[in-house]
């Protein structure tokens, strides 16, 4: 009696699997929703931010919106407007030999991950804005983006700072940093012009960030006269593909390339990433700060 | 003569660490005729810091809270501030569309409108999908909004520091936006009047001409205050060349501040060096 019991078990749970759909997030937020409307009074809605049902709201995940097999509708023709989650690094991994002012350069950065926290000065650390290459693909769960008539808007989730790409066909400018009259002060974010290649690929230029920023939580700098080429491609609706080229002869003796993806977001809503400095002067009295720092107190 | 002083340190402090810096290329004017209705989009120039209408009188709670912000206007040093602005946290909604105010821009996307500010290149984004607030920010709660042709907030929904936000037109010159849902720790102005978790935010952007853009803020906020208040009225102008400075608050710049003139005797942070 009990092993026909137990075939018949086996049986059902095979043939189950046989009809059981393709995992879709399609799916599974409608089946979310219907669900939601029988949510008992204090019981949280089931859907985050991918639109799928998930206790961890608000965390919208790129390698899990990767691993949907629904097949994506076209690519729209010259259009990345909308909200991507992205991998929350994709920084370059190999890094080209430094140049004499490159190594002088790279002496001055104490990462935290070399030093302890009290004795690093990693400009992320203290909430700094992180500046055009390292914001395109470090801290990058999310982004935007967004069209107006002369510009390409790229709005971030971290640090919730907008970048803009002009399209009007000016050119980069050449004079960013020098001494001499009428050349442009250098920024935080650079000075950034795109176009597109084709209907699928959207490539951005930059150059003129402010040398206080980091390329990477390595120490890596950079001058003022890197050039950053990025190259957004649209593979279909829901998937981008970035290509990353940085330039710097008077840093690196080599470009420096870096490949980034992003998913379309299926609910379209980004979380806020804010970094408050004070929060972090906070986390440093109370954890980093050592017992005794010499100050006498 | 001290409070001169106290609120020249504060520009000061601003000056030092929030470094404006001007762009050097001009584009041409991209707006030749009238505005078309219901568009407020490109970049307008207002002022850094908007006048206040009078406060009304606050509740007891509002007090207790107010005299806890030790603000640097009138009557604190920098030294002994607790203004989250001394060391460049987000001033968040409403105070960011009161204070460092010099340049706002509009975007429109299918689904939401962005707003874009000059000061942090901070952006906020106000939902014009027909989607409502959330009603109860901060708590979980018995209601549910669930409706399978629009997106929906979170039942239990956290406080941001810009709040959530939903937009409407009235009329073809007016866009309305409703906020709720900011956090408590925010400042409402820089004078150090707090707000509560429940404050509600109505902004009204009327474009009165080509050129020219008002907008009056109002603040309902029964736990602080005893009505409801039009904060202020601002007049923001058209930019012919399209073009906001680059305006960051930095932290370790502004620690290098505190360091060295606003609060030396403090063993805060060691600054970035």
């Amino acid at each position: 009696m009990a092993v026909s019991f137990k075939r018949f078990w086996i049986v059902c749970f095979l043939a189950s699997l046989s009809v059981m759909p393709a995992r879709s997030f399609v799916a599974e937020a409608q089946t979310a929703q219907a669900a939601a409307k029988t949510l008992k009074p204090g019981q949280r809605h089931p859907l985050d931010l991918c639109g799928r049902p998930d206790a961890n709201i608000g965390n919208c995940n790129h390698d899990q919106l990767d691993r949907d097999p629904t097949p994506a509708p076209p690519a729209p023709i010259r259009d990345l407007t909308g909200a991507w989650a992205g991998r929350n690094n994709s920084a370059p991994r190999e890094w080209p030999a430094l140049t004499p002012l490159g190594q002088e350069r790279m002496k001055r950065n104490r990462p935290s991950g070399d030093v302890s926290l009290m004795n690093a000065n990693d400009p992320f650390d203290i909430c700094d804005p992180l500046g055009v290459p390292r914001m395109t693909f470090a801290q990058t769960r999310g982004l935007m983006f967004a069209k107006m008539a002369d510009r390409m808007l790229v709005l971030h989730q971290y640090g919730q700072v907008w970048r803009e790409i002009l399209t009007d066909g000016r050119p980069l400018p050449r004079n960013v940093g020098a001494s001499a009259p009428g050349s442009l002060p250098a920024r935080w974010l650079g000075y950034s012009v795109g176009r597109w290649e084709d209907d699928y690929t959207f490539v951005v230029e930059t150059t003129g960030v402010d040398e206080r920023t980091w390329l990477h939580i390595t120490g890596h700098p950079h001058s003022v006269g890197m050039h950053v080429v990025e190259r957004y491609r649209r593979v279909d609706r829901n998937t981008l593909d970035v290509r990353i080229t940085i330039t710097d002869p008077a840093i690196y003796t080599a470009p420096i390339v870096t490949t980034h993806h992003f998913k379309w977001i299926p609910k379209q809503e980004l979380e806020e990433q804010v970094c408050a400095a004070s929060e972090a002067i906070q986390y440093y009295q109370i954890l980093a700060a050592p017992a005794g720092d010499g100050s006498g107190k | 003569m001290r409070r001169t002083s106290r609120s020249a340190i504060v520009v000061l402090a601003c000056l030092v660490f929030c470094p404006a810096v001007g762009v050097g290329q001009q584009a041409p004017s991209a707006n030749a005729g009238p505005p078309s209705s219901r568009d407020i989009t490109g970049f307008w120039a207002g002022q850094s810091a908007v006048r206040l209408n009078p406060i009304p009188p606050l509740t007891p709670a509002g007090e207790a809270a107010y005299r806890a912000n030790k603000e640097t206007v009138s009557r604190f040093s920098v030294a002994e501030s607790n203004d989250p602005f001394k060391f460049c946290d987000p001033l968040g909604v409403p105070r960011n569309l009161l204070f460092m105010t010099r340049g706002i821009a509009f975007a429109q996307m299918p689904d939401r409108m962005l707003q874009l500010h000059q000061f942090n290149r901070t952006w906020r984004e106000i939902w014009t999908d027909g989607r409502r607030l959330p009603q109860s920010v901060g708590k979980v709660t018995t209601e549910i909004i669930v409706d399978p042709w629009r997106s929906t907030f979170e039942v239990s929904t956290e406080p941001k520091w810009l709040g959530y936000s939903i937009g409407r037109w009235d009329g073809d010159r007016t866009f309305v936006v409703n906020t709720v849902g900011t956090r408590p720790d925010t400042w409402l102005t820089h004078m150090g009047h707090p707000h509560s978790i429940g404050l509600r935010v109505e902004e009204r952007y009327t474009r009165l001409d080509r050129d020219t853009l008002e907008l009056t803020v109002t603040i309902d906020d029964p736990q602080m205050y005893t009505k409801l208040f039009v904060i202020a009225r601002s007049t923001f102008k058209w930019i012919p060349a399209q073009q906001f400075d680059e305006q960051f608050c930095v932290p370790s710049e502004a620690l290098g501040y505190l360091k060295m003139v606003g609060d030396p005797a403090a063993d805060t942070f060691r600054p970035i060096q």
